[in-house]
């Protein structure tokens, strides 16, 4: 069902008391400007009718309160705030989606320079706009451009941001008796978050951020904290995160209530686009993540990360970050090195050294002269508090690979494999 | 005669495959085909981890996110950001050398959908246990990667999924070059050469491409018993890497990017 905003720009907007009893007459869901406020008016076609007698309705309000303003009426927050605010400070005026067409370009939040291009081209207003083909649009004036194509196409993402003094919703639970499982529980979290859910839906808004606590039969309480990256009222995926989350580290007694609180967050626009590359939905990545965490453990999963100090390995996993897709600005071309591969546990070695030279080496997976090596190399970052005991070097053993030899005080092991 | 209809028209087993479209590493002369098994074998040394480092690199940079399923702890960050990896979009599955957390990690990174790559990196586990795995377990994550844009690589010393593979290369290595003499010598460069066992090099097969290669492409070949449809291909390379003595000890701090020089020789085995 197609949506419908409607904005009132006033030059009364210092006093927004008499603006908001207005648009609470039409509406739950409102947000206040800086000059005037925009409200949710979707549904009232059938109440009202067409949005030109929706606008009127709104008109007679504003007369009978005094209150001078224009009124946006379009199906997104973006259109209907650029009508309202083309004839500032006029009194009582109605602007209609058929009028978007004849805006000017200069009230669209444009560039100067691109402007002034346009200016140059003889393109003035929205419909000289619309007339040339989109794509041209975006490929000459680059991807900040396409949030103006959608904006011309009244296809704005902007999202309204009720203001509502509440930040959070809660629902409680008392159990007859204690339950032990919390899967069993399962479906009565389901009706909860059923209900919490169509409640931060009312206020228009999304959550990222739910709290689970438990009043135990120990009589002690257990709290869970449950983020996710992205708000969603996806109560599936919720569930299914907050199954996991419970299942890592379950509580250690038997379950007597629960009381689930879920915050508001401003909700997400769809920011998939045509060309956008291949990653997993941001459920389904969070999903996964923590099914693997579950499976491997807390710390095997995440984000590699390159430490910046003079280790033999340093690197770490960063187990709280999550991919992000994030895009190269400049791709470098195809580039190649040799890789290293490291040996867990490292396999212990037994060497011949002859006049300080490497020979000969024997290792539970192979044995053979040494063919080439280099070396020797230290590694050590924390020289204050370690010595430089281990040493390195590059071996290429005959019949067999390039290894990383390594030497701590007199036992020697290979590292690694070049590959 | 009524049987014959429920026997599938092979023009259908070659439908299955939702993503039809390639990656290709230019330099190697090697195409990854979207929703396709791969596999790279190779003995030690023979370049078969620095592929799948150069897929990713392509692919990461581009913003896809991609992930690592290190089953015996193997995998080297360093050597990653060295080949161009963006390691923010990268997920690294650690499995400590436990061969079924590894094929569950996986089966739910496939299940997950829209990976650019899932490496099923298992250099470091014994081939022993490796040919103990079931064949079916391939066939699985063939057919449940066959609807998604992910590129499936397995990486191992021998060469274990069989038919389920859409592609399947080994590695060996010529030689390594050392530069340097005495005790002062550096690691270059390793020339290696590459034969498809299945599936076919790309159509742009790097910068020294004198020999025609038969047509090999997969797209006619792919439902066919491979052993007599596939010819047997090679082609030679060498990469190159380490550099001079200060960016060898540096790499660890600034991750410079090291020279790289490969050049491919093309020839018909």
């Amino acid at each position: 069902m197609p949506k419908l905003y409607a904005c009132i720009i006033s030059p009364a907007a210092e006093d927004p008391h008499g603006l908001m009893a207005v648009a609470r007459d039409f509406s739950y869901s409102i947000e206040m400007l800086e000059d005037g406020v925009v409200f949710d008016v979707s549904g009232l076609e059938r109440l009202v009718g067409k949005p030109r007698l929706i606008a009127e309705k709104i008109l007679e309000q504003l007369r009978s309160q005094k209150i001078p303003g224009s009124i946006g009426i379009a199906e997104t927050v973006d259109t209907a705030s650029l009508l309202a605010r083309q004839k500032k400070g006029l009194e009582h005026v109605i602007h209609l989606p058929d009028s978007f067409q004849k805006l000017p370009l200069r009230d669209l939040e444009i560039e100067q320079d691109t402007l002034n291009v346009f200016h140059d081209l003889g393109f003035r207003r929205v419909e000289d706009l619309l007339a040339i083909p989109r794509d041209e649009l975006i490929r000459r004036y680059g991807g900040e451009f396409e949030r103006v194509v959608k904006t011309i196409e009244q296809q704005g993402e902007r999202l309204l941001t009720p203001n509502v003094k509440e930040n959070h919703v809660a629902w409680a639970y008392d159990l007859d008796f204690p339950v032990e499982d919390f899967e069993q529980l399962i479906f009565i979290l389901n009706h909860g978050l059923d209900k919490i859910f169509a409640e931060v839906h009312h206020h228009g808004f999304s959550t990222e951020h739910l709290d689970i606590t438990f009043r135990l039969q120990n009589k002690t309480g257990r709290d869970y904290e449950i983020k996710t990256s992205f708000p969603t009222l996806d109560k599936t995926f919720w569930l299914k995160l907050i199954n996991l989350r419970i299942s890592m580290d379950s509580p250690e007694a038997g379950i007597m209530a629960f009381r689930v609180t879920a915050y508001f967050t401003k909700p997400r626009p769809a920011q998939r686009g045509l060309y956008a590359v291949s990653r997993p939905e941001p459920e389904s990545l969070l999903l996964t993540v923590g099914k693997l965490k579950k499976l491997v453990g807390v710390d095997n999963v995440g984000v590699p990360v390159i430490l910046d100090q003079r280790l033999a390995q340093p690197f770490a996993l960063d187990a709280d970050a999550l991919p992000k897709g994030k895009e190269k600005i400049e791709v470098r071309e195809e580039h190649s090195v040799i890789a290293f591969s490291y040996f867990h546990p490292p396999v212990s070695a037994e060497v011949l050294v002859r006049d300080k030279r490497l020979i000969f080496i024997r290792t539970r997976l192979f044995a053979g002269h040494v063919r080439e090596y280099s070396g020797v190399w230290k590694s050590n970052s924390k020289w204050w508090d370690r010595s430089w005991k281990t040493q390195e070097w590059d071996v290429e053993i005959d019949g067999h690979g390039v290894y990383r030899l390594c030497k701590v005080e007199n036992d020697w092991f290979l590292a690694g494999e070049y590959d | 005669m009524g049987n014959l209809s429920l026997v599938k028209s092979l023009s259908h087993l070659q439908e299955e495959q939702k993503y039809t479209d390639e990656v290709v590493l230019e330099r190697w002369g090697i195409a990854f085909l979207r929703g396709g098994l791969a596999e790279i074998a190779g003995e030690p040394s023979s370049g078969k981890t620095s592929l799948p480092l150069t897929l990713l690199s392509q692919l990461t940079q581009t913003g896809e996110i991609c992930a690592v399923v290190d089953s015996a702890n193997s995998f080297d960050p360093c050597s990653a950001v060295l080949g161009g990896v963006e390691l923010e979009n990268l997920l690294w599955v650690r499995c400590g050398g436990d061969l079924e957390k590894a094929f569950m990690s996986a089966d739910m990174l496939v299940q997950a959908k829209g990976f650019g790559v899932v490496w099923f990196n298992l250099n470091g586990l014994s081939q022993k246990q490796l040919r103990m795995v079931p064949k079916t377990y391939w066939y699985r994550y063939r057919n449940r990667i066959k609807e998604t844009p992910t590129i499936f690589i397995v990486t191992a010393a021998e060469p274990i999924v069989g038919s389920a593979s859409q592609r399947s290369f080994s590695f060996t290595r010529d030689r390594a070059l050392w530069s340097g003499v005495g005790r002062y010598k550096l690691l270059r460069e390793f020339h290696l050469s590459c034969h498809s066992r299945k599936g076919s090099f790309s159509q742009n097969r790097g910068t020294r491409d004198n020999t025609s290669i038969p047509n090999a492409n997969p797209s006619n070949i792919s439902y066919l018993p491979t052993a007599f449809a596939v010819p047997k291909l090679s082609h030679r390379g060498t990469i190159s890497g380490l550099g001079t003595v200060s960016e060898r000890r540096s790499r660890h701090f600034s991750g410079t990017p090291l020279p790289i020089k490969i050049e491919f020789d093309y020839t018909e085995i």
